[in-house]
């Protein structure tokens, strides 16, 4: 899952940072507006964070541009104002969800996870895929109701197939999405993350589209 | 018309010298028709006095006074008509009028050479009459002989009080007229204070934010300061708003870092830090909210839409609980009107709704309600509830029922103190629905100034 986090305080911006590192999230950090608006419009991400008192341009503004030109990705907004007219004209503009400071940062986590699981159509916090389910708050996963031990890589990107159950992934987006830094991994890396799921997970649990990517295999056709 | 406003002034004061001068008017023209009658009838009875004079004549051949003609008019033959002459020789009769029949006038002897002398008469039957009285010599004899002309007084009377009638309905109807032209100009003329009134009524209400600028020179100037009023009462709220929040900005930050540490570090130290942090969190929020709080009541020039606010607020409060998909029903706001800031009223309908959408199961219902001088929006859900005996203890501030739902327990304790400032207040009872009822309501400003 990949995260920006638009947050002028330095500080903050590095306790966010910790706690959805912890909470196995890929991150940008923006530190003023017009980065934050660069960043939104180009790249894709699957949840954005976005203080309001931004220096350069407006956190209400980045906000109203993004969803002007059809970004859709869920929003949490932060705001150290708590008052309803910020909140109303925030959830207006088209943010998700609204957080006031101060939080913890824990809460923050807890949200941005909510709002991706909610706009990938999930209702509860347990992921499941044929035998295979991942709590994405306690960051557990079973097999057939046995607990699996994954690493923090393989968990990412379990958690991102589950997050797009019918999607076929590409190597480019798996890596996006997956890893920390923006650079050119060599692809055989993705593939070996797949055949070690595979093995966790069973041999038909991911199928490869030649050329393409990856899928979850459908669940009736596994059987 | 009420009573102590400058149209009745100026009415009054114009209607009693509009009165006084026609009363003064009236009596003189009175005054002048009447001597101007008496001059008539005096030269009446003069020309009728010189020619009876002329008519009289002594008889060579006896010495007696004869009368060559009669005097010819009417008035002098009909018996008793308060029109007589008669002639007396050293005060024995020698000839009369027709009109005084065998009856004698008494008449003063004026005397020789008097000339004409004016006298109050009496006829037979009692009638007052104005006389004209002279002695003359006649050539051929020595005797004095007395000429007397006499008409009645009620003739005078009679055309003065006729003209009296028609100058009094003349007068009365200019007076109306005067009056009724001294009102329409006072109308007409106070119109701008009548449209200041209006424009002023209007501000007070909401409706508009300042008065308009197009009056005459007398009131433009205050008109112009009311305006400069009320922009410096706007930009003074502006700018502590903007202060506060620079404030909130600059605390909120650092708090959040030092909470967040204080959370890491764990251990007896670590809790008391982030004790102490909750505890300035808190005042910093609750006094923040205070400095907010512009507390507009009764200030001309703002009006919240209750309606539009509540919209909002659902729209909010179904993002914020999308989980939950409540049904958030708005009935009935357009009853009610808040004469205040708007952002006090977001606040306070925010943090009930809010309350509300945290507890509800399925429904929240905002009803505006209205009676003859109170306006009451009331928020109610279905949810727990408050236990029996416990709604005070939910007013406190920082206090909550369940310490396990999110909050800072500062809300509702937010909307009473706002409440409290419009002079308005904040109640809790159980609903019919289920859960809790809460009742904010606020005095009623009519647009009546």
């Amino acid at each position: 899952m990949r995260v920006l986090v638009v947050e002028d305080n330095l500080q903050v911006s590095r306790q966010l940072a910790d706690a959805l590192k912890r909470g196995g999230y890929v991150l940008d950090v923006a530190a003023d507006g017009e980065e934050g608006e660069f960043l939104g419009q180009n790249e894709s991400y699957d949840a954005v964070i976005l203080d309001l008192g931004l220096p350069k341009c407006e956190g209400l503004k980045v906000l109203q541009r993004w969803r002007q030109e059809g970004r859709n990705m869920p929003i949490l907004i932060l705001t150290a104002r708590d008052t309803w007219r910020e909140k109303v004209m925030g959830l207006r503009a088209g943010a998700d969800d609204y957080l006031a400071k101060p939080f913890e940062v824990e809460e923050v986590v807890a949200r941005v996870e909510a709002l991706i699981r909610r706009a990938s159509g999930h209702a509860s916090s347990v992921l499941t895929w044929g035998a295979v389910t991942l709590d994405t708050s306690s960051q557990r996963v079973t097999l057939h109701g046995n607990s699996v031990e994954l690493t923090a890589l393989e968990f990412r990107t379990l958690s991102y197939f589950l997050h797009h159950p019918n999607a076929i992934l590409s190597k480019t987006q798996l890596t996006e999405h997956i890893y920390n830094q923006d650079f050119d991994l060599d692809s055989n890396v993705i593939e070996v993350l797949i055949n070690r799921l595979r093995k966790k997970l069973g041999p038909s649990f991911i199928s490869t589209h030649r050329g393409k990517g990856y899928q979850l295999t459908d669940i009736d056709s596994e059987t | 018309m009420k009573r102590n406003t400058l149209a009745l002034r100026l009415l009054i004061i114009s209607s009693v010298w509009v009165v006084l001068t026609l009363m003064v008017v009236g009596l003189l023209l009175i005054f002048l028709f009447r001597s101007h009658v008496e001059r008539r009838f005096d030269d009446f009875l003069f020309d009728q006095l010189k020619g009876n004079i002329a008519a009289s004549e002594i008889s060579p051949t006896d010495g007696v006074l004869h009368m060559t003609w009669v005097p010819s008019n009417l008035r002098f033959h009909r018996p008793l008509s308060g029109w007589y002459w008669q002639i007396l020789e050293n005060g024995t009769l020698r000839a009369r009028s027709r009109s005084l029949w065998q009856h004698t006038l008494t008449v003063t002897d004026p005397g020789i050479g008097t000339g004409l002398q004016h006298q109050i008469l009496k006829d037979p039957v009692g009638m007052t009459l104005r006389g004209l009285v002279e002695n003359v010599t006649l050539p051929e004899s020595d005797a004095s002989f007395t000429f007397v002309v006499a008409g009645p007084v009620s003739n005078i009377e009679q055309d003065v009080h006729e003209f009296s009638t028609m100058l009094l309905i003349t007068l009365l109807a200019l007076g109306v007229g005067l009056v009724g032209a001294v009102f329409f100009q006072i109308r007409i003329g106070l119109r701008p204070l009548a449209r200041l009134q209006q424009a002023l009524a209007e501000t007070r209400s909401g409706k508009t934010a300042r008065l308009p600028e197009s009056f005459p020179g007398e009131i433009q100037p205050v008109v112009s300061e009311l305006n400069a009023l009320l922009d410096h009462n706007a930009a003074v709220l502006e700018r502590a708003r903007t202060h506060t929040a620079n404030l909130a900005h600059a605390l909120k930050n650092p708090l959040m870092v030092l909470t967040n540490e204080a959370h890491a570090m764990k251990g007896e130290r670590g809790c008391l830090m982030e004790e102490q942090l909750e505890n300035m969190t808190h005042s910093i929020q609750r006094y923040l909210s205070k400095a907010r709080m512009a507390g507009a009541n009764r200030l001309p020039g703002v009006r919240a839409v209750v309606g539009t606010i509540a919209e909002d607020l659902r729209f909010t409060m179904e993002h914020l609980y999308k989980e939950k998909d409540l049904d958030i029903q708005l009935v009935g706001l357009e009853e009610v009107s808040f004469q205040g800031d708007e952002q006090d009223l977001q606040e306070m309908l925010g943090n009930v709704m809010d309350n509300a959408c945290k507890w509800a199961k399925t429904v929240v219902q905002v009803r505006g309600e209205r009676t003859a001088n109170i306006w009451r929006v009331i928020v109610e859900d279905d949810g727990p509830g408050i236990p029996e005996g416990q709604e005070a203890v939910v007013l406190q501030r920082g206090r909550r029922l369940d310490e396990a739902v999110p909050g800072s327990g500062l809300g509702l304790d937010i909307v009473r103190d706002i409440a409290l400032l419009y002079g308005g207040a904040l109640s809790l009872d159980r609903s019919s629905l289920g859960g809790v009822r809460a009742s904010l309501e606020w005095p009623a400003i009519t647009e009546a100034v």
